[in-house]
């Protein structure tokens, strides 16, 4: 799953192999006791309370923990617990979740945004002394979090490709890109990732709602856009920075960043039209949907396509990037009726209502059952 | 390691979210306007290396601060490897070799 390496976990791992080649058979740094072990092991016990494992890193670890069971280093610990991480974890765990929000939408890949978070957290714990003003965190760590996501997608091999055709949407003689790993595809997220502290969550100056901008159909639109637009784009219309906080955020000029976001939205409104439509369905959707669904699990299943879980245009938009073949109305329902539902009925999926991106969604499961056939197959096949 | 050799001192909070690192009375101090500082008498110690070698040689510990060119330069080398990867960096959190390609994307896009 761990595709790249970000920089922070990278320099971590680059200092901690240097210690490890540097203490060989050696009690401390220098050899005895000195200045050196003091200096570095706090920096080290840091690393270690952000989540990144010194495990593969045998006499580092080893060397920590002796320098830690000294009393005067737990003196010195105690003291710098309370006195650096106990304020920072405060001031950033309210935008934990919005962050989170923030790097989903900059990724596509729930999986992924998590990561982003943590290397956020590290990249913003080493320039703390940059907030100057505490009320602006919730602007300074989106930056980060922007600038974390665009060294992520500038790491990558190669853009989405099938996303390529930025601007219009795709017409009939548009061709999907070959298969792709499953990191191209993208990723729903639970609705709870939504429960967000709500004075946080509001900006006035933001043009899409909290349930908006997570909405299938707008993260699947943020795809098609290059990663700078879709900086701009967020950091303006999402988070609701300024020109100038966005210019400055992404090191470009304010003129460059309101071209980058007269483009976006353009392209935006293009796909899935102007801030303030983009959720539909509501109390009609939720009611019929899960008729809908009872009927997967018996026999009326002819309702699933006319249901608004489909786009009215027959879109399948709000099925984010849908393989080849299942775009459009017709497709969705037949590979429902045809495929999955023949699977349900045969006892080897289950279907069931599900929140996702703050919308109703199926969500289909492979059955316990399945699960013996498949080891049981594969022991034969062994 | 004022711990271990048995210096006793006067710890000062300043609240960096507060701004306090960037007061002018700080600044006076230590014009990177970073913690921490270490004040003895007039004098006045950024960097939290020079403070360790300080106060141990203060208090007479040459095994921990040695004296001798090799030890002290071996110290050198070494006391600054582990820090890197969580001392402070760009305010944006960004890293240099990206924004070129990043200007090269926005131009083509």
């Amino acid at each position: 799953m761990k595709r790249s390496c970000r920089s922070g976990v990278d320099e971590f791992t680059a200092s901690a192999k240097v210690l490890e080649q540097s203490l060989g058979s050696k009690e401390y740094l220098c050899g005895r006791l000195t200045v050196a072990d003091f200096d570095v092991a706090p920096y080290a016990a840091l690393a270690e309370s952000c989540g990144l494992d010194l495990a593969a890193y045998p006499k580092t670890a080893a060397w920590l923990a002796r320098m830690l069971a000294r009393d005067s280093m737990k003196a010195t610990m105690a003291a710098a617990s309370g006195a650096a991480l106990k304020p920072f974890e405060a001031l950033v765990e309210p935008h934990r979740a919005l962050l989170r929000l923030h790097c989903y939408r900059m990724l596509g890949s729930s999986h992924d945004s998590d990561d982003m978070v943590q290397e956020t957290l590290v990249r913003a714990f080493r320039a703390q002394d940059t907030l100057h003003d505490p009320a602006s965190a919730r602007a300074w760590l989106h930056r980060i979090a922007t600038n974390v996501c665009l060294d992520e997608l500038a790491r990558r091999p190669a853009p989405r490709t099938r996303c390529a055709s930025s601007g219009r949407p795709p017409t009939r003689i548009f061709r999907w890109a070959p298969r792709t790993p499953d990191s191209e595809w993208l990723e729903p997220v639970p609705s709870s990732w939504l429960q967000v502290p709500a004075p946080e969550g509001a900006d006035p100056a933001a043009q899409y709602t909290l349930k908006e901008s997570v909405a299938l159909a707008f993260v699947a639109a943020l795809q098609v856009l290059t990663p700078s637009q879709r900086a701009v784009l967020l950091l303006r219309d999402v988070v609701g920075l300024s020109a100038a906080e966005t210019a400055e955020a992404l090191a470009c000029s304010v003129p460059s960043a309101n071209s980058a976001l007269h483009r976006a939205r353009v392209t935006l409104e293009e796909r899935v039209g102007a801030a303030g439509e983009l959720v539909t369905g509501g109390g009609r959707c939720r009611s019929r949907a899960p008729r809908a669904l009872r009927g997967a699990h018996g026999r009326r299943v002819i309702s699933m396509p006319s249901s608004a879980l489909l786009h009215e245009e027959g879109d399948a938009r709000d099925a984010a990037e849908p393989p080849p073949g299942s775009r459009g109305r017709a497709a969705v329902a037949h590979f429902f009726t045809k495929r999955l539902l023949h699977a349900a009925r045969a006892g080897r999926f289950r279907t069931s209502l599900v929140e996702a991106n703050g919308n109703l969604a199926a969500g289909s499961t492979a059955s316990a059952t399945m699960g013996r056939d498949r080891s049981s197959r594969s022991r034969r096949s062994s | 390691m004022p711990h271990e050799v048995g210096t006793s001192l006067e710890l000062v909070t300043i609240d960096i979210f507060k701004g306090e690192a960037k007061t002018p009375a700080i600044l006076a101090k230590n014009p990177n306007g970073k913690i921490p500082i270490l004040e003895d008498g007039d004098l006045v110690l950024w960097e939290s290396a020079a403070m360790l070698a300080y106060i141990a040689a203060k208090a007479g510990r040459t095994d921990l601060a040695p004296t001798t060119p090799r030890e002290r330069a071996e110290v050198d080398s070494l006391d600054r490897v582990g820090g890197r990867s969580l001392r402070p960096r760009d305010p944006q959190g960004r890293l240099p070799a990206h924004r070129e390609e990043d200007r090269g994307a926005r131009r083509s896009g």
